[in-house]
């Protein structure tokens, strides 16, 4: 194995390598979900920016990565007013701000269709790819590091290419990689994916060594931050997501052995995951998901979660550590996959996948917000959850049913801004109750979001919203629709005139 | 021998007493294809003489899709049905769905065989499926669709065929049935090619099961399309020319990619554009309706294959067709809905789908289904599995409707069924606007200007102005004024001189 002295391509400096980037550039970064983003080239690049921007002259580029990478990446490029175009998904608080000022284009995509767009020459052309990896050899063999995502198209695809070898990661991280980049339609093989461990690559991305311009060595850990503690909301959401998996296993929807389980990032998805977790009677299972985060490490250990497919360890450092002095047992049970197959449609369908994903708020007839505040502004993105909701076998939402201790209801009559629709959203989850949606009209499925999901404080309004609105297929009053958003942006509040000292369980 | 075996042959009256109020029933029927022709007759019948008497009789409805003529409608005039999924498009039970008389389901049509089998419908009381045979041990052999009769025969309960002696024995060459199985443990689909096949040209019954076999010789009810106007051309030109420039581009390999197309005027010009065009070179289709104009496109070597579930063809044009089963069976491949919409099959294929629409706002969500938000015009249908997970997307309108008094772009979609992550051009006959790649002000841009009326542009420009500042600009107390407007004016912009309006179409009328 090569060690950084005998590495045949040129070492640079991060300020050598942020050098060659020029301004109007499209640059794609490693990185998925703050996982093996590149680290040190991002920050020079602003440095540079910086310094360019007080003498006058212009400086910002297009970036793409694999999902969010927060701090190493997007907020020092954003703090340095450096980017002027971003894809596919990012969850920066500057770059966000940036965006929703419109001083930042904004592309916000569904995970999988990236690389595909990429390759097929949508986003023009890509002149440099910044990607970390833990090893690289003289043929251009690629070790990647703590994350997949879209780094095996960029490296293909982009003219060329500065590598950041990181030894903070482990060696042995390529025997749980599996890599395919998938060649152009349409004659196209199937994905011989059966099972979340199948494995249908190679533990390495391929890139032409002409390209690699230069290696930076770098030895430093993920900025991955914990999660702040589950709250009592997430656990009541938690306690419904099990009763309900659990009353689906019994009347047979749900095979005895389970189906693979795909959950969001955050808190919710935190929570749901440790409460199958500790459930007797849910059975060990599999994930096929997108990030493999701090709480199913515990729960691999223990051995309730059998096996895992992802695109990112988004891991904190100290349980990433726990993974890396332990890979003789976790090897076996994880592989990462690039996210076009990580998310791919076809496998999702195929190995039928529950899908668990976080709201910002659902309407009354199961259509949900997961990306723009006030149909507006931006949070994060659409990322995974608009292919894994359409393609599971059983897709659930999740949301509070309350924020801002009552003065927002995560359940309206209508969402400013639709990710995934009444046709695809199958169950809808607040701390209040679980919505089992299916096979219902939209008049029964009104009746039971609002009596199942919505806090009692809002009932009446949305009821009264129904009974009082045009009568079709749907119910809708166009005039009335938004006032909720409407009262919140004016009043703060959605319904200013409510008690919310009632409000007991408040967050 | 079309019925071997000792099936039940009860009269259709008698076929149709088994079934009682508040049963599930699943007919065959993709649009009316293949749809079950006798039953539904003979229920409407027997549920007006019922309702005569004071008593109830209701149905809850399932079919492949669409199914007007044969079966939505006459149940429908009788007042038989409670519940429908996943998809209708019968005048008259859009009615009562829209009067909220009949509960209805809009579904995406792959997802339904699924959901079927793994219980979350309820128990299914009776399947009647249109077949040209029947075997001793349960062999049955579909007519001119597929959908989910499969699936259908395989969980119902009770099981009543209709043999149709109108239809070609031959079908079953071009038929390729397989039913997939629960997961987790499923293999990939070995689906390469528009034609590859898969599975069995029958489907399969438990012979215990079925309670009658009624004979019948007619031909499916599909109905005419108007002749294509002159902005169905104005898009179909838009279109070609769209799909050439990418082909020069790299972006589409030179042998092409497999199309989808919609149904309706707009898809039948588009077609028949496409096949007209000299530099486009011959293709194929893997779609879920193959409609008249495809025929054509056939039979002159332009279409080089087609994979559907339906052939939702007229009377006439299905008659050249059976009468020339040596040149069609080796070219066409009739499959479930499942796998004709499967998105694993249409992402892997690189499929180029173009879909109708009724209005799209200006950051490119799509509304399919919904007027106002509130009307049901038919449902989703194939559009989203085809729209989420196609190579390339397309949607199309016209610009204008109702002579200028409705626009098809507008500043927020009131139902939205492919929304803007999912969609990637949209069209209308002033032009084309290609989305990939663009934030949503750079979109409303193009939007606005290649395919808004220039009668609408200024209103839209001027809603993007005073419109709150964010990644997408929005006004939520004026976001739906065209359409209250039209609701209560029967124009979104009462105000404007429509007298320089050409052209017409019937696109948003009932």
């Amino acid at each position: 194995m090569p060690n950084s002295s005998s590495c045949p391509f040129p070492k640079l400096t991060p300020e050598e390598a942020a050098a060659l980037i020029s301004n109007g550039a499209t640059v794609a970064f490693s990185g998925f979900a703050n996982a093996g983003a590149a680290k040190v080239v991002p920050g020079a690049i602003a440095a540079r920016a910086r310094q360019l921007h007080e003498s006058g002259a212009p400086f910002k580029i297009r970036v793409l990565t694999g999902s969010s990478s927060g701090n190493n990446i997007d907020e020092e490029l954003a703090m340095a007013e450096a980017i002027t175009w971003r894809a596919p998904y990012q969850s920066s608080p500057t770059l966000r701000k940036q965006i929703n000022r419109q001083e930042v284009e904004y592309v916000d995509m569904h995970l999988a269709h990236a690389p595909q767009v990429l390759a097929a020459g949508f986003f023009g052309r890509l002149d440099y790819g910044i990607i970390e990896a833990t090893e690289v050899t003289r043929d251009g063999r690629v070790y990647l590091s703590s994350s997949i995502g879209a780094s095996p198209t960029y490296l293909r695809y982009a003219d060329r290419v500065i590598l950041e070898i990181n030894r903070y990661h482990s060696m042995r991280l390529p025997e749980i990689a599996d890599i395919t980049t998938l060649p152009p339609p349409p004659r196209r093989n199937p994905i011989p994916i059966h099972d979340p461990l199948t494995k249908i690559g190679y533990p390495y991305a391929l890139v032409d060594p002409k390209k690699i311009v230069g290696v930076v060595e770098t030895n430093e850990p993920d900025a991955v931050r914990p999660y702040t503690g589950p709250d009592r909301k997430s656990e009541r959401i938690a306690e419904h997501v099990v009763k309900f998996l659990f009353g689906e296993m019994i009347t047979g929807h749900i095979p005895k052995e389970f189906l693979p389980l795909q959950a969001g990032v955050g808190n919710m998805a935190n929570s749901v995951m440790a409460a199958l977790g500790r459930n007797p009677y849910i059975p060990p299972f599999k994930m096929y998901t997108v990030v493999f985060q701090d709480a199913l490490v515990e729960l691999m250990e223990q051995g309730k979660l059998e096996a895992a497919s992802a695109t990112s360890l988004t891991l904190t450092p100290a349980v990433l550590r726990r993974i890396y002095d332990n890979m003789d047992y976790f090897v076996p049970r994880l592989v990462l996959r690039p996210q076009e197959i990580s998310n791919d449609a076809g496998v999702i369908r195929r190995l039928g996948v529950i899908a668990m994903n976080a709201a910002i708020e659902v309407d009354i007839y199961g259509n949900v917000n997961t990306s723009h505040v006030y149909g507006t502004d931006i949070i994060n993105g659409i990322g995974g959850s608009g292919e894994y909701t359409r393609n599971s076998y059983l897709s659930m939402v999740m949301c509070p049913s309350i924020s801002r201790n009552g003065r927002i209801s995560s359940v309206v009559p209508m969402c400013p801004h639709i990710d995934s629709n009444e046709h695809s959203v199958q169950v809808v989850v607040t701390d209040q109750g679980l919505a089992d949606l299916r096979g219902l009209g939209p008049m029964q499925r009104a009746k039971l979001i609002i009596d199942q999901c919505a806090h009692p404080v809002y009932r009446d309004y949305l009821h009264a919203y129904v009974r009082d609105s045009k009568v079709g297929h749907i119910r809708h009053n166009l005039r009335k629709c938004y006032e909720l958003h409407r009262n919140l942006m004016e009043h703060g509040a959605m319904l200013p005139d409510l008690k919310l000292s009632e409000i007991t369980d408040a967050l | 021998m079309s019925i071997v075996g000792s099936y039940p042959k009860p009269s259709p009256e008698e076929a149709v007493s088994h079934i009682f109020h508040g049963a599930t029933v699943a007919f065959s029927g993709f649009t009316n294809a293949g749809a079950a022709k006798i039953v539904p007759r003979a229920l409407a019948a027997r549920a007006r003489t019922v309702h005569e008497k004071g008593d109830p009789l209701k149905i809850r409805v399932l079919t492949g899709a669409s199914s007007g003529e044969s079966i939505d409608e006459p149940l429908a005039q009788a007042q038989a049905i409670s519940y429908r999924a996943p998809y209708q498009s019968g005048p008259r039970l859009r009615k009562q769905i829209n009067s909220q008389e009949v509960e209805y389901v809009d579904m995406h049509l792959s997802h339904l065989p699924q959901t079927v089998l793994s219980g979350f419908q309820g128990r299914l009381d009776f399947a009647v499926v249109e077949a040209t045979e029947i075997t001793s041990d349960g062999r049955v052999y579909l007519t001119s669709s597929i959908g989910a009769s499969p699936t259908y025969l395989k969980y119902a309960d009770k099981v009543i065929i209709e043999i149709n002696h109108h239809h070609s024995p031959r079908l079953r060459e071009m038929t390729d049935i397989l039913i997939m199985a629960r997961p987790p443990h499923r293999s990939p689909l070995p689906l390469h090619d528009p034609l590859t096949k898969v599975g069995y040209p029958y489907a399969v019954v438990d012979p215990r099961k079925v309670i009658a076999v009624l004979e019948t010789d007619e031909p499916d009810r599909v109905p005419k399309f108007t002749a294509g106007d002159p902005r169905s051309h104005k898009i179909a030109e838009h279109v070609v020319r769209f799909l050439l420039d990418e082909m020069l581009a790299g972006r589409i390999p030179n042998e092409f990619l497999p199309l989808q197309a919609g149904v309706g005027n707009v898809a039948n010009s588009v077609m028949a554009a496409l096949g007209e065009n000299p530099y486009i070179p011959p293709f194929k289709m893997y779609t879920e309706v193959f409609q008249d104009s495809l025929v054509d496109l056939m039979q002159n070597g332009k279409v080089l294959a087609a994979s559907t579930t339906a052939l939702t063809i007229t009377p006439e044009v299905l008659g050249r067709i059976y009468a020339n089963m040596d040149y069609f069976v080796s070219k066409i491949v009739l499959r479930p809905q499942e796998i004709s919409n499967h998105p694993g099959a249409i992402r892997r294929l690189g499929v180029i789908s173009m879909n109708t629409a009724l209005e799209f706002d200006i950051y490119g969500n799509v509304n399919s289904s919904h007027l106002y938000g509130t009307d049901i015009m038919n449902g989703i249908g194939g559009s989203a599995e085809f729209t989420r997970n196609s190579y390339l997307s397309m949607f199309m309108c016209p610009s204008i409707a109702k002579g200028g008094r409705i626009s098809s772009v507008v500043p927020m979609c009131p139902h939205i069924d492919n929304n803007e992550h999912s969609v990637q051009v949209v069209v209308t006959d002033q032009g084309l606007a290609d989305l990939r790649g663009l934030g949503p002000m750079q979109r409303a841009r193009t939007i606005i200007e290649k395919c808004a009326h220039p009668l609408y542009k200024d209103y839209l420009y001027r809603y993007i102005e005073k419109s709150r500042i964010g990644h997408i600009r929005h006004n939520l107390e004026d976001c739906f004024e065209l359409h209250n407007n039209l609701m209560d004016h029967g124009a979104m912009l009462p105000d404007l001189d429509l007298s320089g309006v050409t052209g017409s179409n019937l696109h948003f009328s009932h």
